[in-house]
């Protein structure tokens, strides 16, 4: 089969499908990776074909320094976010008329409404829980602490129709195919009844599957990135970790796309405190530190590199958190 | 619990985890999907 996953965003949204798509590969599936332009090396060194959504994610991701709850923010983030989305979205109605079979990622939802103007099927693959639950509140609060069974499930219901641009998005694409229009509200619950399936790509021994979830929404494991087994680190970086005790590795990933000045002075700041040695990832922050115990490296497998160190201070959103 | 503990315990989740086979998950529901068995794939 001709199997298309639909992969916006920024890395962390990308590389876990790289390797999963590389495994359908080996299964006998021609498989197609479509992520933002430079992804395309990560997508074709996989093994995987590769076709372009437009946009580049920073443009989601840098947004000031400003108060975070103002109004203005977020009426900002919204409207970049759905510029960004459709953008994508317009690649990917073209794309997926050439696939049997459309998986969709957590920043491609508006697939679903893809797959049905081709009339073929779809499935997401999600690194988050989205589905509400009375098991813990939605992951867009930011906390883990309970609103209680009802109050969570309330809240995650809430929270599934305040996405705005995913929903543009959906909209979107439903008037660029010709599809009949559908509230968000409809369109959720079409997903519920259809029974929409969604593979969840994190541990069960992690986060178990909430016991009220409706059929079709299984959590199966983590999707690793690909490694090259050829893959060599960088002579600095093995030289540095020769030298001395194993060190922690910090980084913020996607994170912070134009803050690096003032993340860098933080995370400067935070190193001489504790006297410890680091590993920094450079992340699109583009985060610089300097000093003999401080070693600032690009993209490296994490799979290589955090069993080498103490500690892993990671960016804080599950959706481009470290793997094992 | 103590330093010791917190290693195994940790070890242990490392091994649970590693027994997880999340792409294999994939696989297998679109090879139901490749014989036609749509409905028991439950595509949308």
């Amino acid at each position: 089969m001709r199997v298309l996953i639909a992969a916006p965003g920024s890395r962390g949204d990308v590389v876990g499908f790289v390797g999963l798509g590389r495994r359908l590969a080996s299964a006998g599936h021609e498989v197609t990776v479509a992520a933002n332009p430079e992804f395309e090396q990560t997508v074709r060194v996989g093994g995987v074909a590769f076709r372009r959504l437009a946009g580049d994610a920073r443009t989601i991701a840098d947004l000031g320094t400003g108060p975070r709850s103002s109004l203005r923010f977020l009426a900002e983030q919204a409207e970049a976010m759905t510029t960004y989305l459709c953008g994508a979205a317009d690649d990917l109605v073209e794309a997926a008329a050439h696939a049997d079979v459309l998986l969709v990622t957590m920043t491609a939802q508006f697939g679903v409404d893809v797959a049905e103007g081709h009339a073929i099927p779809s499935a997401g693959l999600f690194s988050r829980p989205v589905e509400p639950t009375r098991a813990f509140p939605p992951v867009l609060f930011h906390t883990a602490r309970s609103l209680g069974p009802a109050g969570n499930l309330v809240a995650g219901e809430l929270a599934r129709l305040s996405t705005t641009p995913f929903h543009r998005a959906s909209a979107h694409v439903r008037a660029v195919m010709g599809l009949p229009r559908r509230s968000p509200v409809a369109s959720l619950r079409r997903l519920r009844v259809t029974r929409w399936p969604v593979w969840h790509g994190w541990s069960p021994h992690v986060l178990p599957r909430p016991v009220d979830w409706r059929p079709g929404l299984e959590v199966v494991g983590y999707w690793y990135p690909y490694v090259p087994d050829s893959w060599e680190p960088p002579a600095d970086l093995a030289a540095f970790l020769q030298a001395g005790p194993a060190p922690v590795y910090v980084g913020f990933g996607s994170v912070g796309p134009g803050q690096g000045e003032r993340l860098s002075s933080i995370l400067a700041e935070a190193l001489r405190r504790s006297g410890t040695r680091a590993v920094v990832g450079r992340g699109w922050a583009r985060l610089e530190v300097a000093g003999d115990d401080v070693l600032v490296v690009d993209d490296v497998p994490h799979s290589w590199l955090f069993p080498r160190t103490a500690a892993v201070v990671p960016r804080r959103s599950p959706a481009g958190s470290p793997r094992p | 619990m103590t330093r010791p503990e917190m290693r195994r315990a940790a070890a242990r989740l490392a091994e649970r985890i590693a027994g997880d086979d999340g792409a294999g998950a994939v696989v297998a529901a679109l090879e139901r999907l490749g014989r036609g068995d749509r409905a028991r794939v439950g595509l949308g």
